[in-house]
């Protein structure tokens, strides 16, 4: 099986990578990068705003033209896209943050998937797995090097290099680097000894989604 | 009225394919003769008959359609017509007696069946399909047995840990540098080289492998232990079944490149049938027995070997293969221009054609007219091209067409060019049309391998070309009977595969978390409606993978 990836960054990509080889038993190999830089010849890009290509907006571009999801589906084998947005900038593309309270993150996530099902104008339902990270995939991985609840920063980015930074671990955002960092997230024992899905709910909904979806014959 | 008839045969003989001196008269009249046509009768009535000498023909042809032929023209009837038409299959020559003397009076002369049926067709609805049935089937050396590779299993090759790839006809390879697209191709390379008892540094050098010390030909990955062994399984099917090859090769010595090679598999064969045989029993005996006794021995070695293997589960590998030869031929084409032109050493002793391109103007030298005809296609991919020449004298090298350093005979004229000046040597023309004239003779020719494969089949070549011979290709590759894996990095190649055709394939090769080569099959799922993409722009977008991830 091949697994299509649309994300923000490499990094997110690789974190995505290994929560859903914890779970199905894939290889890294096993993973498409859908990415926007491969419609652009270096002339484009030079046109271009450089900020244009790793943010929110590339996967929203990506949802409302569809295109690409829907011949990356086209293709035996490749049955899954995961479409990556973080929710720090929600309300850039039009999500408004809930109030405070227990289920924030619950309605968040869910406010920003439908948002997401709002671009795909319903199709696709069942291909689709849903990486929404509140507020970054850096909360993610403070699951692992924390042991509490990382959803509570408002910028885990710059957390996830503090603590790293007091370990001595190398913070660099490429993507064999949080291939490793992450690498925890692709082992289920250590997800239930150390209860990261508990530290963090977007986390515990992307796994919930893909262990429900996904089905390795 | 019989003006017109000799006018029809004349048509024939151009239909068939003949060269224009053998569309003259003289030919025309002598096909008439052999067919037993009279001025009057139709072409349905063409009959098979014997005629002895080509005085009897020049008497048919004196008393059916008043000429005046006299016995001293029997030698143009044999040059501009008895001969040519043996050489292109029309005729047979004493066919009543074959041990006849070439030099005797009595010479006896008949049409081929298939020509008979041909001819028969002319001025009938069915003319084109018999005169296709007739160039497909004209050379019995044209229709080689339907076969193909069905599955290929590689243990242990290279970054090849192991892979299992089901083949189709027509295999196009992709993937990024490195992935181990080539290794696919050479562990072809080096079953072949084993079976044509090659195995070793020159035979897998001309068979297009590149060469390392045994140690490094055999996998060696991190955190494993190496193996000493190269394990290669082939599944082969025709219509009569399927054949399954294994090999085990292992290098006597690892870390000497000059190594020679062994197989497990059939030194384990050898091993059962030495016990079967029990030397001394048979040497003590086999004089002893009569003929007929020796014949039931033989059979009841034969079915216990049998049932050994049918014990294995494995189909019966003893038998001497069909496709020892198949994999024997098997090389990786990797063309050089240099070689094409005829100006570099040729560094392969493969024949006809080297895996850089050497002996391509000599193979089409010793085309047939249904070769030739293929040849034509050519004309398609180059708007210039008026003729593709084989100078097999070497004339025009001393008509100074070609400086002198080159060796191939070969020469193309240019349509647009005055008549004086238009032909060029392969040491003179584009690089385009030497690489597309090799595909296309390597795929036409009755002796080129029927399986093969082809390393960047790009080179050289303009993307919309590669478009359009990929697909000409695969369909030469059914018409022709030849097995082909082709790697590529140029997507135009992409465009040329028509995926809903099962036997036209295309892989992504990539390696995995840990390294290891792997192979799967790009299909699209049944139900393909509209496809807004080409090929090649799935690809260049990473719909497909195999393009590199890091940037």
């Amino acid at each position: 099986m091949r697994i299509g990836i649309i994300a923000e960054g490499h990094s997110d990509r690789a974190v995505i990578e290994n929560i859903i080889i914890g779970i199905t038993g894939l290889d890294t190999s096993d993973f498409i990068p859908i990415r926007p830089q491969y419609d652009y010849d270096a002339t484009d890009m030079a046109i271009k705003n450089p900020n244009t290509f790793s943010n929110w907006s590339i996967v929203r571009e990506e949802c409302i033209s569809r295109d690409k999801i829907e011949f990356f589906l086209g293709i035996e084998e490749q049955d899954f896209v995961v479409i990556h947005i973080d929710t720090a900038e929600c309300s850039e593309y039009g999500v408004t943050r809930p109030v405070k309270g227990d289920n924030y993150c619950e309605l968040l996530r869910a406010a920003v998937k439908d948002k997401i099902d709002e671009w795909l104008e319903g199709n696709f339902t069942e291909q689709i797995l849903h990486a929404i990270a509140v507020e970054e995939t850096d909360a993610w991985i403070l699951a692992i090097y924390e042991n509490v609840n990382s959803e509570k920063y408002s910028r885990p980015k710059e957390k996830l290099k503090k603590v790293l930074g007091k370990r001595r671990i190398n913070s660099s955002t490429t993507y064999d680097n949080y291939l490793l960092l992450s690498e925890l997230l692709s082992k289920p024992r250590a997800i239930k000894k150390g209860e990261y899905l508990l530290l963090n709910c977007s986390l515990r909904l992307f796994y919930e989604e893909v262990q429900t979806k996904v089905k390795i014959p | 009225m019989a003006n017109d008839k000799i006018l029809e045969a004349q048509q024939i003989l151009h239909d068939l394919g003949l060269p224009s001196k053998q569309q003259n008269k003289v030919s025309a009249l002598t096909l008439l003769a052999l067919s037993n046509i009279k001025k009057n009768d139709s072409w349905n009535k063409a009959e098979k008959r014997l005629v002895v000498g080509t005085k009897a023909i020049i008497d048919f042809v004196n008393e059916e359609y008043g000429q005046d032929y006299k016995t001293n023209t029997r030698e143009s009837f044999r040059k501009d017509a008895i001969n040519p038409f043996a050489q292109y299959n029309l005729i047979e020559i004493n066919l009543d007696d074959p041990e006849r003397s070439p030099q005797s009076s009595k010479q006896s002369y008949s049409l081929t069946a298939i020509a008979l049926q041909t001819i028969k067709c002319f001025n009938t609805k069915d003319w084109v399909e018999a005169l296709n049935n007739f160039k497909k089937n004209q050379f019995p050396e044209n229709n080689k047995s339907t076969f193909l590779l069905r599955e290929l299993n590689i243990s242990n090759y290279k970054s090849i840990l192991e892979d299992t790839i089901e083949l189709g006809r027509f295999n196009v390879f992709i993937g990024e540098n490195g992935c181990g697209k080539s290794n696919i191709l050479e562990a072809l390379a080096v079953i072949g080289a084993y079976k044509a008892k090659d195995l070793n540094f020159e035979g897998l050098y001309s068979r297009g492998v590149r060469i390392a010390r045994p140690d490094l030909m055999l996998s060696s990955f991190l955190s494993l232990q190496q193996k000493e062994n190269i394990h290669i399984d082939l599944l082969f099917e025709d219509d009569e079944g399927r054949e399954l090859f294994k090999s085990s090769l292992f290098p006597e010595d690892p870390d000497d490149v000059y190594s020679n090679w062994n197989d497990v598999v059939e030194n384990e064969e050898y091993f059962q049938i030495g016990n079967i045989l029990s030397e001394e029993v048979i040497k003590a005996n086999i004089k002893e027995l009569d003929e007929e006794q020796k014949h039931l021995i033989i059979n009841q070695i034969v079915n216990k070997v049998a049932r050994i293997y049918k014990d294995k589960g494995t189909v019966n590998v003893l038998k001497p293969s069909k496709y020892k030869t198949v994999l024997s031929d098997y090389a990786i084409f990797d063309l050089n221009t240099k070689s094409l032109r005829g100006i570099a050493p040729a560094d392969s002793r493969k024949t006809p054609l080297g895996i850089n391109g050497e002996g391509l103007d000599l193979l089409i030298a010793t085309f047939n007219s249904y070769e030739r005809e293929y040849l034509k296609k050519c004309e398609f991919f180059f708007g210039w091209l008026d003729n593709i020449i084989s100078d097999k004298e070497d004339k025009n090298k001393l008509l100074g067409l070609k400086p002198g350093r080159s060796t191939s005979t070969l020469y193309f004229t240019d349509k647009f060019m005055q008549k004086k000046n238009n032909t060029f040597s392969a040491e003179n023309s584009n690089e385009g049309i030497l690489h597309v004239l090799f595909y296309i003779a390597l795929f036409i020719s009755n002796k080129t391998p029927s399986l093969f494969a082809i390393d960047n089949i790009e080179t050289a070549l303009n993307p919309r070309l590669c478009q359009q011979l990929i697909s000409e290709l695969s369909s030469l590759s059914k018409e022709r009977n030849k097995q082909v894996l082709i790697t590529t990095h140029n997507p135009a190649v992409l465009d040329g595969l028509n995926l809903l055709d099962d036997e036209i394939r295309l892989f992504e090769v990539y390696r995995n978390s840990h390294g290891h080569t792997k192979t799967r099959r790009i299909k699209f799922k049944p139900n393909l409606e509209d496809k807004k993409y080409k090929l090649s722009e799935m690809w260049m977008k990473g719909l497909l993978g195999a393009i590199p991830k890091n940037f």
